[in-house]
C-alpha cells in the first residue's frame, strides 16, 4: 500500500527504514561528494565527459584515504588540490 | 552563469544508484556501514544535497533480492523534495545503442546505470566499478 508520510517526518522515515547515519557514514558520504565535484571540475575545465582515466584515478585513490572517520582533513579542499595536479600532469603529458 | 555553465553544475549534481549499492544499502541482508552510508545520501539528497536517480532496470533487479526495496524506494519518491530521489525510465538513445554494441555487454540493469550516467554526467555509485569497464563514464564505491 502506499504511504501517505508527513514531508516533516521524513528524516524519522529514512533513519527507522534505512537506519541513523553516524560519523562514518556522513565521513564517507562528504568524500563521496567532494569526489564528484572534483570529477566535476575537471569536466567544466576539460569541456569533456568523462574525466580522463589517469586524473579519475588520481581523485579516486585520493579519496580511499579520506574515508577514515578519525581523518578530520577536508575531503574538498585535498581533492581539488589532487585533480588540479592531476589535470595539469595528464595535460603535460598529452602535449 | 552561462547556460552551459547552469547545464553543467546541474548536470554534475546527482548520482546514479545501481542495483548492486541498492541490494547492499536496502538488502537488509549487506553490510550495516553501506545502509548507513546509503541513509546519509538520502538524507543530504532531501537537503538540497546531490539528487539520486534510479534506474527503473536497476530498481527491478534490485526487488527480486527483497521486495520492500521498490516500496520504500517509491515513499522517498512520493515525500521526498521533487526530483530528489527519482525512478528513471530505460530510453533508446544514442547511449544504449552503442551499449549494445560492447564486446562484452552487461545484464540490463548495468546498462541502464551506465547509459543513464552517459545521459546525465551523474558518476554511477556501485560496489563494484569494475563491472563498468567496457563503459566511458565515471564511477564511485560507495
Amino acid at each position: 500500500m502506499p504511504t501517505k508520510l508527513d514531508p516533516a517526518d521524513l528524516h524519522a522515515f529514512i533513519d527507522r527504514v534505512f537506519g541513523t547515519p553516524d560519523a562514518a557514514a556522513r565521513r564517507v558520504v562528504d568524500v563521496l561528494e567532494a569526489q564528484a565535484a572534483a570529477l566535476a571540475w575537471v569536466r567544466d575545465t576539460t569541456g569533456r565527459y568523462p574525466s580522463p582515466r589517469p586524473v579519475a584515478a588520481a581523485i579516486q585513490e585520493a579519496a580511499n584515504g579520506l574515508r577514515d572517520v578519525n581523518d578530520e582533513r577536508d575531503p574538498n579542499q585535498i581533492l581539488s588540490a589532487i585533480a588540479a595536479e592531476a589535470l595539469a600532469a595528464h595535460m603535460a603529458g598529452a602535449s | 552563469m552561462s547556460q552551459r555553465d547552469e547545464h553543467t553544475v546541474w548536470l554534475s549534481h546527482g548520482y546514479v544508484l545501481d542495483d548492486l549499492a541498492l541490494v547492499a544499502g536496502l538488502g537488509g541482508t549487506g553490510d550495516e556501514r553501506h545502509r548507513r552510508e546509503l541513509s546519509r545520501m538520502i538524507h543530504r539528497a532531501t537537503e538540497g544535497g546531490p539528487v539520486l536517480d534510479v534506474p527503473a532496470l536497476c530498481l527491478t533487479e534490485a526487488t527480486t533480492a527483497r521486495r520492500s526495496i521498490a516500496e520504500h524506494v517509491a515513499d522517498l519518491v512520493a515525500t521526498a523534495p521533487p526530483g530528489a530521489v527519482a525512478v528513471r525510465e530505460l530510453v533508446r538513445d544514442a547511449g544504449l545503442d552503442t551499449a549494445l554494441t560492447i564486446d562484452r555487454p552487461l545484464d540490463w540493469a548495468g546498462t541502464h546505470a551506465a547509459t543513464h550516467a552517459l545521459a546525465t554526467g551523474h558518476p554511477v555509485v556501485t560496489l563494484h566499478p569494475e563491472r563498468y569497464r567496457e563503459f566511458a563514464i565515471e564511477t564511485m564505491t560507495l
